[in-house]
């Protein structure tokens, strides 16, 4: 269980998020909708201490979430967490690049020469089985597509045998056939290893049609929170009309790409 | 009417840039002058100079054999010069380059000590670093291996350290979220990604110090450089020749086997 309690996050003085409550039931598969710059992909990295809060409290199964990096990288073999741009180490071989995930159960000794248990490499063999990708286990990452490339990162997320998977933009990046087959198997997986299911998400239709509940975040508050099936893709679309009308939050996307 | 306005204001502007092309062309050219005039140079003094350049130039012909032997061994010490050289180089620029890296380095004291190492390490010459060692362990190629790899190394380390900056911050933010330790991610995000570099890098550095072995040798720190100037002393141009020779056609084959290396790697 995720229990969030008047979480705020700052970026040098800039509010991110500022009053976020929640609670996280296992098992559940939840999508956080919002505008750019909402804050969900924030609030997704806070889960795994990607980042901190500036205060209010974030437990995940009743623990405070680590902050020396040893406890912290036991902690994190829990959760899985899956990039829009993948993320893998294009130069070596897909089975590789899936043992990565096997990396905080195995001695920095050990990980140094690339040896993994026979356990480790079964465990890698089954899950790349299980996300279709077996037969391209010995070619090298940059020679496969997209959702191909996805399907590695979740075979290397889940062979840390994870109970809370995160994912950040997960088919962003994808053609919306590949969007849709990524969508389904996140779902399958979900069930088939009992994994609770955040991930952000920018089409609403997705959202509507793989997501349990909904959290819709503007300007870093949770404006909307609800089962899927009771809200209309057309409420949805409202939230992000709060954004167009707000010119302060256009005159920072402004600034944003100013600084670029 | 808008199109002759512009007209009018951009003429000034066109000469204006025109005033500034002449002044820095002037500017240019007093600089190379003053330099020019600083090191004496004397196209009638070098015309001059040339039936004495022909003279020594005809008595290395035709170059000669004898000795032959002892200069290819000479020879080989200046390769295992390079390669020992390089090698300890690498070692050295290894741990130096990992904290010169931003990104990478272990506390921002670190960083900074390592960037200023490299910094002195590199900008002092080989020679004068040569030289010192000569006085502490001696004549010999020991002083010119331990010469060629501390200035090596400042070199090395710091392109690795920039090899390191440049990956992409992606492939180590997965490695983290999965639990992996700073050493773990060194191993499986940074080396895959600056290996080519890393090759091609060491590669190039190594081209180098063949012929930095060369001209180290000519501080008596060994080697085949130690033998050209013996020979050029002794007047012995004939021998100087055919070491000259050796040296051409070493480094040739030094630049032909990197290059195959380094496109059958990367």
């Amino acid at each position: 269980m995720i229990n969030i309690q008047t979480l705020k996050k700052n970026f040098n003085n800039e509010t991110v998020l500022k009053d976020i409550n929640l609670t996280i039931s296992n098992g559940e598969i939840i999508a956080l909708l919002g505008p750019s710059g909402a804050g969900k992909s924030t609030l997704l990295r806070c889960l795994n201490g990607f980042e901190r809060p500036t205060s209010g409290v974030l437990t995940i199964n009743g623990q405070p979430i680590p902050t020396q990096p040893k406890s912290l990288q036991a902690f994190r073999k829990n959760i899985g967490f899956i990039f829009q741009n993948f993320n893998l180490v294009n130069r070596m071989t897909v089975i590789d690049n899936a043992l990565c995930g096997r990396l905080a159960y195995t001695s920095t000794v050990k990980s140094f020469f690339k040896i993994f248990s026979k356990e480790d490499r079964e465990l890698a063999e089954y899950y790349l089985n299980k996300v279709g990708i077996y037969e391209y286990r010995h070619k090298r990452v940059d020679q496969l597509s997209g959702g191909q490339r996805q399907r590695v990162a979740i075979a290397r997320s889940l062979i840390q045998q994870p109970t809370i998977l995160l994912a950040d933009e997960p088919v962003a990046s994808l053609d919306p056939k590949t969007a849709h087959s990524i969508m389904n198997l996140l779902q399958r997986l979900k069930e088939e290893e009992n994994l609770t299911l955040i991930m952000t998400l920018h089409h609403v239709e997705l959202a509507k049609e793989y997501a349990q509940r909904i959290i819709g975040l503007n300007h870093g508050v949770i404006k909307i929170d609800t089962l899927s099936q009771l809200i209309s893709v057309e409420q949805l679309y409202k939230l992000y009309e709060q954004h167009e009308n707000n010119s302060e939050q256009e005159m920072k996307v402004g600034e944003l790409i100013a600084s670029y | 009417m808008q199109a002759i306005d512009k007209k009018r204001t951009t003429i000034p502007k066109i000469l204006k840039s025109n005033i500034k092309v002449l002044l820095y062309t002037l500017l240019f050219m007093a600089v190379i002058y003053w330099s020019a005039i600083g090191v004496k140079l004397n196209v009638v003094e070098l015309m001059e100079g040339l039936p004495n350049m022909w003279n020594i130039i005809s008595s290395m012909f035709p170059p000669s054999l004898a000795n032959f032997g002892q200069y290819v061994s000479s020879m080989l010490i200046t390769i295992q010069m390079s390669i020992t050289g390089t090698l300890i180089a690498i070692i050295l620029s290894i741990p130096l380059g990992i904290g010169a890296a931003q990104n990478m380095s272990p506390h921002s004291s670190i960083y900074r000590a390592c960037r200023f190492i490299l910094n002195v390490i590199r900008s002092i010459p080989e020679l004068i670093v040569a030289l010192v060692f000569v006085a502490a362990v001696g004549l010999g190629p020991f002083a010119g291996v331990m010469a060629m790899a501390i200035h090596s190394a400042g070199m090395l380390g710091k392109f690795y350290a920039e090899a390191i900056e440049n990956i992409s911050k992606g492939e180590i933010e997965a490695l983290q979220a999965a639990g992996a330790n700073k050493i773990q991610i060194l191993r499986f995000a940074v080396w895959p990604q600056i290996l080519p570099e890393f090759i091609g890098v060491s590669l190039y550095r190594w081209e180098i110090n063949v012929r930095a072995a060369t001209v180290l040798g000519l501080v008596g720190a060994g080697g085949i450089g130690f033998d050209l100037l013996s020979t050029q002393r002794l007047f012995k141009y004939e021998e100087t020749a055919t070491i000259i020779i050796l040296i051409l056609v070493t480094v040739v084959i030094m630049d032909r086997l990197c290059a195959s290396i380094r496109s059958r790697i990367i």
